[in-house]
């Protein structure tokens, strides 16, 4: 049912979806045209495209259900939620499969303006390439679930969300490769899953084994996930103890 | 993925494009530049966000005209993204290094900045007219933000867009703005003579500002024809 209800949202503001059509490719095409001011082949481009492909999965997420939660704040419908026997978490899982409805929606049609706008096409290895994001997926929805715990728990996380989001981004290389950073840093980035994630869908498109990406990302799931789940159920038990739903 | 193009011998081809290897204040130049043409139009984000928290209609009964609660929305936002950018230039400056080449014009490029951040505001009004007249007036916000930057080539030329968006692109003050800015700081290539850029900055700022305004006053007599509330 909240599921539906999420997307249920989709037709209630149709404008909406127009923009995850072309807003999203709109983010990164001027990255892919600064790429394009380097000159090289079109695997610089093709490199960077997937990067921020990625990295828009984990936004998507993160801002869908991490901070997804507190629109049901504003608007006044977590307390209704909350009176139901519903928990917490299954408002999280249907911003979750939302959102990633959402991704493979914005990554068909960024695919998609990629080619036509663009000329570039990935020649990927389809069946690996998918793979990669579903895991992707499962890898960052804990993330997204530990940041939604988080906004429950402090209520003004948007600063702190959009600095997190944006540094996860640039420190798994999302437009470059990341043995370029600084050695202490890349030890950093190799704790976060979207380092793997963009580097095994880059590898899903030009070439190399997976493996190494897929262990690493079902290591993260397995974390991650339980992680965010039971962060999710203590920031529920506060906000019951305290009586804050409706606080922002 | 500048200093990785570098890194693998790039930078050629980065110079041939834009007639200056400098590509860290190229890069920073337009985003700075775009951070305070988005913090004038984040004004529509702060008439969502009192939409929303079901304030707007009490701002709105006040003796408050609306040229002062959109200046005073932007100011706060201006001052933000001062901050903000110093610290940007500061991080850049201490990390990789700037180097704003050895005859910046800052004289003109304070003309051209404040000129075409003045043509920008034309533009917020009209998405602030847009955002009362919309109920779901954050996607075009989101849409015109998120295009914006691709159309005014913030990090790029837009001679390297193809040209049905090249024409699209010349319509937006900003585009100029970015263009010259980078001219008269890094002597980068401009899309027109510099001084026919700042012709077209001059003449844009009242035209676009006059424009916005009276798409905002249009729009907002029939918003308040349809009421305000509902969103």
């Amino acid at each position: 049912v909240l599921f539906k209800r999420e997307l249920l949202n989709w037709r209630s503001y149709p404008l909406g979806l127009l923009n995850i059509t072309v807003s999203h490719f709109l983010g990164i095409a001027p990255f892919l045209y600064a790429a394009k001011l380097f000159g090289g082949d079109k695997d610089f481009q093709v490199f960077v495209a997937v990067g921020l492909i990625l990295w828009y999965w984990l936004s998507t997420l993160f801002w869908g259900v991490g901070y997804g939660v507190r629109d049901d704040i504003e608007e006044g419908v977590l307390e209704s939620i909350a009176a139901s026997p519903t928990p917490l978490q299954s408002l999280l899982i249907a911003k979750a499969l939302d959102s990633l409805l959402q991704n493979i929606y914005v990554t068909v049609m960024m695919l998609l303006w990629l080619w036509w706008l663009m000329g570039v096409t990935l020649e990927a290895h389809w069946g690996k390439f998918i793979l990669i994001l579903a895991l992707s997926g499962l890898a960052l929805s804990g993330l997204a679930m530990t940041y939604a715990a988080f906004v429950i728990w402090v209520k003004q996380a948007a600063a702190i969300g959009s600095i997190i989001n944006e540094a996860l981004g640039l420190l798994s290389g999302m437009t470059f490769p990341v043995y370029i950073l600084p050695g202490g840093v890349r030890l950093l980035s190799s704790f976060i899953p979207l380092t793997y994630a963009i580097q095994g869908a880059r590898k899903a498109v030009l070439g190399g084994s997976i493996i190494p990406e897929i262990i690493a990302l079902i290591i993260f799931t397995v974390v991650t996930l339980p992680l965010g789940w039971y962060l999710i159920g203590l920031a529920d038990q506060r906000l019951r103890q305290t009586g804050t739903w409706g606080e922002y | 993925m500048a200093i990785w193009g570098q890194r693998i011998g790039l930078l050629g081809d980065f110079a041939k494009a834009t007639n200056t290897d400098n590509y860290i204040a190229y890069f920073l130049i337009g985003a700075v530049y775009w951070n305070y043409v988005e913090a004038v139009w984040g004004i529509a984000f702060n008439l969502r966000a009192q939409m929303l928290s079901g304030t707007l209609e009490n701002l709105w009964a006040t003796a408050v005209p609306r040229l002062g609660i959109i200046f005073a929305w932007s100011l706060a936002r201006l001052l933000a993204v001062t901050f903000y950018s110093v610290i940007a230039i500061l991080i850049v400056g201490f990390t990789v290094g700037l180097d704003m080449g050895a005859n910046p014009r800052w004289s003109i490029a304070a003309g051209i900045f404040v000129l075409s951040l003045l043509a920008s505001y034309g533009f917020a009004f009209l998405l602030f007219g847009l955002t009362l007249r919309f109920r779901d007036a954050d996607s075009i916000i989101s849409l015109v933000g998120n295009a914006a930057p691709l159309l005014g080539g913030v990090l790029f030329p837009v001679t390297l867009l193809p040209l049905p968006l090249r024409l699209f692109s010349y319509a937006f003050p900003f585009t100029w703005g970015a263009d010259a800015l980078r001219g008269v700081l890094l002597g980068a290539e401009t899309i027109l003579p510099l001084k026919i850029e700042m012709t077209i900055i001059t003449f844009a700022a009242p035209l676009y500002l006059a424009l916005g305004w009276i798409a905002l006053v249009v729009l907002e007599r029939r918003a308040r024809h349809r009421g305000l509330a509902g969103f």
